[in-house]
């Protein structure tokens, strides 16, 4: 139980509905939370690093979710590891959630089957170490 | 009279001689007959020149050179017979050895006393008297010809083919001297004193070379019994030309004008007429050559034209090639201006072939009518006036041929005027008349040849377009497969991401995040936040139904107890069955075996039927779910006590919509209609059954099976 520093969070969504939202519910549970708006942003900040969790968001304007995780993963890792990206996107095609996986995502999630008490649980349960 | 022959034998013989030698110089066969003739000539001559010396010296002296010359003839014909008709001698060298020295010998020997001592001369009868070595050569004589004629038999028996034929051909040619000079040399003069052919003992030698000459010369010879048979009747015919002409000149020359000839002249005149009437068929053949040359210049050889015009008509199967080389060919031989081939289709003239107009007439088929109703040949100058003569004037056509096969008109042969202006020969007739009939075929052939090559054609490009067709489809029905596939991404993200915030916001505050809210905003908020869930479960399985029907769903199994699915279902929906006042119990045995299937899906599946059930269950109603094992089936059994289902709706309840067809009815309320549908598709991906049974106000049972074993690739298998 690591209690000791404040986690530190990511959201990568275009949405501004969606992204404060997000942003709300993550303050609420005490977590430090940072935000990106498109894809290039999100980049950016992913490959400066230092995270615990990314809530990465596929749709994305400028670069799409899955070219940032390519890039991160194949050309410029990032500088400061992500210790966690969890992927929410209402794109449910299987093969964008394989990819996903297979570039480094630890968790999808279908934006509009979950409550947002949903979302807060999966995040916390990506917060534990990887076992 | 005599010498006259023996001149005439020796020059023939010598050309013989010289033709057999230049045939083959390289072959035994031919070196050796060659040196034969020579020797036997040289023989011959001397023999005969003998009476002419009176003088004994002179006499003994040739009588030594004939022997001499006698046991080389010896030598000459044994080794001829033993190795005709081969190009090599293929005796043992030890017996050629022995040949050569023998011949030799003997042949040095006859200018000795050895073999004649001396010569006696009894009133102009010579006879040279045997010496010591005359049995030797009598001997050797003997021993050399028979051994050639023992050795020439056996390879008769053994040969076949040719070399049979010829050998045969040697045999009786050696038959027929042997006759001759046995008959007329020997029994005539000595028995019955006739001494008068004696002398033409050359001629008889003569003939004997040629043959055997023929027969060593030529590559194909004639068949035996055809050579006999024809000599026999060559023979027969001129013996009765001879005794006729003898009897008359003889008998009724003296008779009625009163001469006589003397045996001399008599023999003199027979043998003349032999000579001439032997003469006169190959003169015949070459006077009518030359006079053919020299007079008719436009003289053809029917024969030849024909072989000519089939070699053409079997060269190729092109109508147009066909057509003109036959034209021209007629043009050329017989001389003629203008030629023309026309062709019918169906009663109507298809095509025109024409050589030597400047520019071709075209002929429509009211035009020929007239000349296409004779069976024969029309020859315009043998017609009488009439409407198929004027035709004929009018189209200047002077032989019209009919082209017939199978008996049908393909079309006519039609010739003009020839160049040099004179009417057609009844030889061009004859030759119209026999080409007709199988220019025909050739045409026919040539047409249906032509038939099946269009036919080709207009069967690739049928191909051709149906492939252009088909492909202009398939890049259609990409496009629209495409504009699916957009269509999904965009309902995914643009649908689902304004509903996501309507969800999660009325979340929000029905949660009290933003502060507290009165009861009926509690309800009016509860009820925008299902009412958003209903859109959200409809655009899921609308998704889901786009999957199906593009065999884009990947079934990722892994191995599931069915005992916890059931647990599962209890806990998720506990909440609603206590909303909807119901009663959900799940029987279940101790132990299931796991399967293997995809738990998302077949989670769906149960929710769809749970939900369903729950949905249309009054208050206090109960919802059973039954699990048991089915021999290799598991089956998964969801009872309710709702309002059941009409037996006519049954057929359409797992249809997409669940509609009555051009019906604005709706066979379920509240319900999409597509997860019945989805939950179908999903059981059967998994090789199992879904099944109802339903009566109206009693209430439904959903049942539906899953495989233990799957047959296909248990942890992944995807249905395309």
């Amino acid at each position: 139980m690591n209690t000791a520093s404040i986690k530190k969070i990511l959201v990568v969504e275009d949405d501004q509905y969606i992204r404060e939202l997000y942003i709300d519910i993550l303050q609420d549970e005490g977590y430090d939370v940072e935000h990106a708006v498109d894809g290039e942003e999100g980049y950016q900040k992913m490959h400066a690093g230092g995270y615990n969790i990314v809530l990465l968001d596929i749709m994305l304007p400028k670069m799409d979710g899955i070219k940032i995780l390519e890039k991160l993963k194949n050309e410029t890792p990032p500088i400061a590891p992500n210790e966690a990206i969890l992927v929410l996107s209402n794109l449910g095609q299987e093969t964008i959630i394989a990819n996903a996986i297979a570039l480094g995502a630890r968790g999808y999630l279908i934006k509009s089957d979950h409550t947002p008490d949903q979302v807060v649980n999966k995040v916390k349960e990506l917060l534990q170490p990887a076992v | 009279m005599s010498d006259v022959i023996l001149l005439f034998f020796v020059i023939a013989n010598i050309v013989l001689s010289l033709v057999l030698f230049l045939n083959n110089p390289r072959s035994a066969t031919n070196k050796l007959f060659s040196g034969l003739i020579i020797i036997l000539t040289i023989y011959l001559a001397v023999n005969t020149e003998m009476v002419l010396f009176q003088d004994a010296e002179v006499k003994l002296i040739l009588s030594r050179l004939i022997i001499s010359l006698g046991a080389v003839i010896n030598g000459f014909v044994f080794l001829f017979l033993t190795t005709f008709p081969q190009d090599r001698i293929k005796l043992k060298s030890s017996i050629i050895h022995m040949v050569s020295w023998s011949t030799a010998g003997l042949f040095i020997a006859g200018f000795t006393p050895l073999i004649f001592s001396g010569i006696d001369i009894n009133n102009n009868v010579v006879t040279p008297k045997p010496g010591i070595l005359m049995p030797i050569f009598l001997v050797h004589t003997i021993v050399l010809i028979f051994g050639g004629i023992v050795s020439i038999f056996l390879r008769y028996k053994k040969s076949v083919g040719l070399e049979k034929n010829r050998i045969q051909y040697v045999l009786l040619s050696f038959f027929i001297l042997f006759s001759l000079v046995i008959i007329l040399n020997f029994i005539l003069p000595v028995f019955l004193k006739i001494g008068f052919f004696v002398p033409f003992l050359p001629i008889y030698i003569l003939i004997f070379n040629l043959i055997v000459g023929y027969a060593i010369v030529r590559q194909r010879l004639m068949d035996i019994r055809v050579l006999v048979g024809r000599a026999v009747v060559y023979v027969l015919l001129l013996l009765m030309v001879a005794a006729f002409f003898s009897a008359t000149l003889l008998f009724a020359g003296y008779r009625f004008i009163g001469i006589s000839f003397s045996s001399t002249q008599s023999i003199f005149f027979i043998i003349i007429l032999v000579i001439t009437a032997i003469s006169f068929h190959p003169v015949q053949l070459i006077v009518e050559k030359f006079t053919e040359k020299l007079l008719f210049k436009n003289r053809y050889d029917i024969n030849d034209v024909l072989t000519h015009l089939n070699k053409i008509m079997a060269s190729t199967l092109q109508l147009d090639e066909l057509a003109h080389k036959i034209l021209r060919e007629l043009k050329t031989q017989l001389k003629i201006h203008t030629l023309t081939f026309i062709f019918f289709e169906k009663d109507d003239v298809s095509d025109v072939i024409t050589e030597g107009f400047q520019s071709p007439p075209t002929y429509k088929a009211e035009d020929i009518r007239q000349i296409t109703q004779s069976q024969e040949v029309l020859v315009f100058e043998d017609l009488e006036e009439g409407p198929i003569k004027n035709t004929m004037r009018s189209l200047d056509f002077s032989v019209v041929a009919q082209l017939r096969t199978e008996g049908k008109q393909i079309g006519l042969l039609a010739f003009g005027q020839k160049s040099s202006g004179e009417i057609y020969s009844s030889q061009d007739i004859q030759l119209v008349t026999i080409l007709s009939p199988e220019a025909a075929i050739a045409i026919q052939n040539a047409l249906s040849y032509e038939q099946v090559r269009r036919f080709n054609v207009t069967l690739q490009e049928e191909i051709e377009k149906a492939t252009t067709d088909l492909k202009s489809a398939n890049t259609q029905l990409e496009v629209l497969d495409k504009l699916k596939d957009e269509f999904v991404s965009v309902a995914s993200h643009e649908l689902r991401t304004p509903m996501t915030a309507i969800k999660s916001y009325a979340w929000m505050v029905l949660n009290n995040k933003a502060g507290e809210i009165s009861p009926k905003a509690h309800i009016y908020l509860d009820r925008v936040y299902t009412s958003t869930e209903r859109l959200i479960h409809l655009v899921n399985e609308m998704l889901d139904v786009s999957r199906i029907e593009s065999g884009r769903v990947t079934l990722h199994k892994t191995s599931i107890n069915p005992l916890d699915l059931c647990d599962d279902m209890q806990t998720e929906f506990a909440a609603k069955v206590a909303d909807a006042q119901v009663t959900f119990t799940i029987h279940k045995p101790d132990m299931l075996p796991s399967i293997e299937i995809d738990q998302e899906k077949i989670t769906q599946v149960l929710e769809n039927l749970i939900g369903n059930s729950i949905k249309y269950s009054q208050k206090g109603a109960t919802i059973t779910l039954t699990v048991t094992q089915e021999g290799n089936l598991v089956r998964f059994s969801i009872a309710d006590t709702g309002r059941g289902i009409a037996s006519d709706d049954m057929p359409k309840l797992f249809k997409k919509f669940g509609r009555l067809e051009n019906s604005l009815v709706t066979v379920t309320a509240e319900s999409s209609g597509l997860g019945l549908f989805i939950s179908k598709q999903y059981v059967e991906l998994h090789g199992g059954t879904v099944d109802v049974q339903s009566e109206l106000g009693k209430g439904s049972t959903f049942s539906f099976t899953l495989p233990i074993i799957s047959d296909t690739n248990p942890l992944q298998s995807s249905v395309s």
